[in-house]
């Protein structure tokens, strides 16, 4: 009953048979009832056998990385002359939204990301990556570091940055306000944006408008409050709700810290708050230490440092020093038509000099092992990482209708909504989407 | 008088309010980020062509332009061909078959498109029309055809009834009638469903986005929407952008204005 | 005569010839006939009116595009979303808030410039040309523009409050979650008022003006000749802009993506961006209810606005 796949060119006789008014009823009797398209398991065993060649789509999310990568799409082509690197970047908010559906025929991604969590899982499940297990290319990671690409005993994907998820800081600003970058507890948070905002400066640019940006900031802010570190996933599943103490609490957190962000931040694109940053009229930059690179593109020349939103009632020893995530899953589309060259794009970002090439010219860790990392900003801030790090935990979300009723209640609690009312808000979303 | 320097007045400031959205656009593509936050509206001084030059080399609108050339061409040719014949023989076919077809053309046209993509998306996948040129033409083209029924419909309709029993008296048959009686006194009416068509085809965002995904066949206005995640709202490589993709129907619009405004009000006024 | 504000000359030189009913020379239809609408019927029907008809299919079921299996659903599919999805009955609210603005402010507006412009002058004629131009620039650019000048940090719109004074008063914009869907609602209006400008000049045009010399020998004054002859005079083009701003703010897909980016914050989601995101998230199922209940609210507010149209063109 099945027509051509996906990506078949056009046959003469498939145009033929369109424009052919007795086509009308073949394709009455032929098609497109629900369930009517068949699903094919991958095929097992050897996936990447075969000569590497061809065209392969690389899709992913990382505007900021599009010269980089440009750069190295071409060394690879140099080296490998019968494969050609077509690169594909949309919005993070876009890819979280939208990669499904798009991937799964095979005609994009045939080396695509997820994001670390939900979309990995859901990923997985929809059978879009091809098992790695085996593949030499693994033993170059950091073992702990690559578990969340994992999936059974499947190396679905290879998680490749490693990234701190705070607000990043202007650390002129803070010493000239006299602003404590490491506050041990949630007043102490509090006194270091007074102390910023009495000295004139927005204390924390905030990218209200851009619910992926700006959701980073919930990593930080639920530490303290939740009761267990999957509260995420229980959200979800029913068992937490956002009304709950531990939640309103956060919600609080969130209307004390609002009065810091600059006027108006509900509008304000991740462009927009990246802007007041560069302009040195904040202190901090709710993004994360992937928006370095901008900043500094942008002509942001000063010293800059990671700022964790302590929110702990009192001091206490032992506790996190920040937030990361290992992310940007890498792996090969189940529909590739080329696996082998597929795989190779693959092996040649996980090569030593083109991985620090990488690193150092995008200002990201990677979970390779023993990387040489020159790029003053990855210097500098490196140490945090052998720090106590919570790991990224939004990312736990599965449902994206409940994760940005979520946010959207954080963001409402900060420009001064009740927090009764932006919590009841959210739940009423979560309890019809968990009901759907 | 006083009522007279009303007039001027609202005229004067909604001119305003046409022209300055549209200088920030050109003026703030020849801008580097920190001119334009700086001063959105002036004139870029010193002007850059680093925008427009990074659109050619990183962004690589050359395809996007070629596929939506080629988009707006194809459904245009094949949309005025199909639509043309069937308001013709509908102006002639006499009886309640000819009420059928129309009424069936008509309903094509009412029905928001939403209604039918999700089915029409699964029928184009499972015949491989998804994700290639052909098959959005042939969208656009299926979303099209009403609409210039209807318009030549009307033209054709208010045609002279002795213009068609002429010819068939000279032993004309329907198609020499049609090619060289009714598509020559046509050409206004062609004109004006062409640009009401050329338009809109040109600037569609929603089959394109439904009904592709790779870049090698992705539309200037889906190129558009892709530059949020390659520049990262960077806005003046965004606004290069829109002047250029803008630049085809602009500059059409300035030859050809009075039939951009014939044409779209025929579009609005019988479509 | 270069009139920017004439329909369709053609058709309008052919009406005049026409007139003379058909049905006289009541000769058969020639065979050959019946092949001319095949091509446009055969596409309309097998790519439009099936997939229609599918859509009520799907609508009863749970498919999610891809899988073998689906459970039948009935009419619940139907139930949530009318009763129990919020984002779903937010997306109708925004959608009817954002039409009825722009349809009553456009239709006012249009109407407005169109008196103003009504005559041939040569700077009429220019103005015209000005106020038409934003129509054709494609919706995801218009998004790009107002999508900065709304920035609340760096925009114009900011600056021009604090010209005028009421600096205080500048806001998020987009941001702002009860009035954002308003501040696109003027997007759409700075972006079609002038097609449909264009449409009410025709109209005007098209007024005899005897009946104008009849009420000034009554001595009426402008309001009484405003609302007694041009109101009921232009009512064909009244029902053509309303009809057409509606179907128009229906779709305003792309706007609100090239603004809102995709997929849109729940402030500024509107039908068709919902049925988008339902569709993305794989539920063809309910993206099909969804677009159904879509259909039936535009044709529920359509009937709507000819009622309430045809109440005040009654002449009086």
């Amino acid at each position: 009953m099945n027509s051509p796949k996906f990506s078949d060119p056009i046959s003469r006789r498939n145009v033929m048979a369109l424009f052919g008014a007795g086509a009308v009823t073949t394709l009455l009797a032929g098609c497109a009832g629900p369930g009517s398209t068949s699903v094919s398991t991958p095929a097992a065993g050897s996936a990447f056998t075969g000569p590497a060649t061809g065209t392969v789509s690389f899709y992913h999310w990382r505007g900021e990385d599009k010269a980089t990568f440009a750069t190295l799409i071409d060394r690879f082509q140099k080296q490998n002359p019968k494969i050609t690197v077509n690169m594909t970047i949309t919005t993070s908010n876009d890819y979280l939204a939208n990669a499904l559906p798009k991937v799964r025929g095979g005609g994009l991604g045939d080396v695509l990301p997820a994001f670390r969590g939900a979309q990995f899982v859901q990923f997985s499940q929809a059978g879009v990556f091809t098992d790695l297990a085996g593949q030499p290319v693994v033993k170059d990671y950091t073992p702990g570091l690559i578990s969340a690409g994992l999936s059974g005993s499947k190396q679905d994907g290879l998680p490749y940055q490693l990234l701190l998820i705070e607000p990043i800081i202007n650390e002129d600003v803070f010493n000239k306000a006299g602003a404590d970058p490491n506050p041990a507890s949630w007043d102490q948070t509090l006194n270091s944006c007074d102390k910023l905002k009495s000295a004139g400066y927005v204390p924390i640019a905030f990218p209200g408008a851009d619910s992926g940006n700006s959701s980073q900031l919930l990593n930080s802010m639920v530490l303290a409050d939740q009761p267990s570190e999957d509260a995420f996933t229980q959200i979800e599943a029913g068992k937490l709700k956002v009304t709950d103490d531990w939640f309103l609490a956060v919600l609080k957190k969130y209307q004390q810290l609002g009065p810091y962000f600059q006027p108006n931040f509900l509008g304000s694109s991740q462009a927009s708050a990246r802007q007041i940053f560069v302009d040195q009229k904040a202190g901090a930059l709710s993004t994360g230490s992937y928006d370095i690179a901008t900043v500094r593109q942008l002509g942001g020349q000063f010293p800059i440092g990671m700022f964790f939103p302590n929110t702990l009632a009192s001091p206490k020893s032992g506790w996190y020093k920040g937030v990361y995530n290992a992310t940007f899953i890498l792996g090969v589309n189940s529909k590739s038509k080329v696996k082998p060259a597929a795989l190779k794009w693959i092996e040649f970002l996980s090569q030593k000099d083109q991985a620090e090439y990488y690193a150092n010219q995008t200002v990201q860790w990677l979970t390779l092992e023993g990387l040489n990392y020159t790029n003053p900003d990855l210097k500098k801030l490196a140490p945090i990482l052998n720090e106590k790090l919570s790991l990224d935990e939004k990312f736990l979300f599965l449902n994206q209708d409940i994760a940005n009723a979520v946010y959207a209640a954080c963001n409402s609690a900060a420009s001064g909504v009740s927090v009764n009312q932006a919590a009841e808000t959210a739940q009423k979303i979560i309890d019809q989407a968990r009901s759907q | 008088m006083a009522e007279k320097w009303g007039r001027r007045a609202i005229l004067l400031v909604y001119a305003i309010m046409i022209v300055i959205p549209l200088l920030v656009v050109l003026f703030g593509g020849f801008k580097n980020i920190g001119q334009l936050y700086s001063s959105p509206l002036g004139p870029p001084v010193p002007p850059t062509g680093r925008n427009f030059t990074s659109l050619v080399t990183t962004a690589n609108i050359g395809v996007p332009i070629l596929n939506s050339t080629a988009l707006t061409a194809g459904t245009l040719v094949i949309t005025l061909f199909f639509g043309s014949l069937a308001a013709y023989g509908l102006a002639r076919i006499k009886g309640w078959i000819g009420w059928v077809i129309w009424a069936a053309l008509v309903l094509g046209m009412t029905v928001p498109a939403q209604t039918s993509l999700v089915p029409l998306y699964v029928t184009f996948r499972s015949l491989g029309l998804t994700d290639n040129l052909f098959g959005l033409i042939l969208v656009e083209t299926v979303h099209a055809i009403p609409v210039a029924v209807f318009i030549l419909g009307g033209f054709m309709r208010a045609l002279p009834r002795e213009l068609y029993e002429a010819s068939s008296i000279d032993g004309a048959g329907p198609w020499r009638t049609y090619r060289s009686v009714i598509m020559p006194l046509s050409a206004p009416s062609l004109a004006a469903t062409a640009i009401f068509l050329f338009v809109i085809v040109w600037n569609d965002l929603l089959y394109p986005l439904f009904f592709t995904t790779s870049p090698s066949v992705q539309t200037l206005p889906l190129a558009l929407l892709a530059f949020q995640g390659e520049f990262l709202t960077n806005y003046p490589a965004i606004f290069a952008g829109v002047t250029v993709a803008s630049l085809p129907v602009v500059v059409a619009y300035i030859f050809l204005q009075r039939y951009f405004v014939a044409g779209m009000t025929a579009g609005a006024t019988k479509g | 005569m270069t009139s920017a504000g004439e329909p369709d000359v053609g058709v309008r030189v052919m009406a005049s010839v026409q007139r003379r009913r058909r049905g006289r020379g009541a000769t058969r239809t020639h065979w050959a006939l019946y092949l001319f609408p095949v091509p446009a019927l055969a596409l309309v029907v097998a790519f439009l009116l099936l997939p229609l008809v599918q859509s009520f299919q799907y609508a009863a079921t749970d498919w999610n595009g891809y899988s073998a299996t689906y459970k039948s659903m009935g009419l619940d599919n139907f139930i949530h979303a009318i009763f129990n999805d919020s984002l779903f009955q937010n997306s109708v609210v925004n959608t009817l808030k954002f039409t009825l603005v722009v349809v009553i402010v456009q239709t006012m507006l249009s109407l407005l410039l169109a008196v103003l412009l009504v005559k041939n002058s040569r700077l009429n004629i220019v103005l015209r040309s000005l106020f038409f131009f934003p129509t054709i620039l494609s919706s995801v650019a218009v998004g790009f523009i107002w999508a900065f000048i709304y920035d609340p940090t760096f925009g114009l719109m900011r600056g021009l409050f604090q010209m005028v004074g009421l600096g205080a008063l500048s806001g998020s914009y987009l941001g702002d979650q009860q009035a954002a869907i308003y501040w696109v609602a003027m997007v759409q209006i700075w972006f079609h008022a002038g097609q449909l400008m264009v449409v009410f000049i025709a109209g005007l045009q098209l007024v005899p003006q005897e009946l104008y010399e009849a009420a000034d020998i009554d001595g009426a004054g402008k309001w009484a000749r405003f609302r007694s002859i041009t109101w009921p005079m232009i009512a064909p083009a009244t029902t053509i802009v309303v009809a057409y701003t509606t179907i128009q703010c229906f779709k305003a897909f792309d706007l609100i993506l090239g603004i809102a980016g995709n997929p849109p914050g729940t402030a500024l989601d509107i039908l068709s961006t919902r049925i988008y995101t339902s569709f993305a998230n794989s539920q063809y199922g309910y993206a099909s209810a969804e677009s159904i209940i879509f259909m039936a609210v535009i044709g529920i507010v359509v009937l709507l606005q000819r009622w309430a149209l045809r109440l005040t063109q009654a002449r009086e």
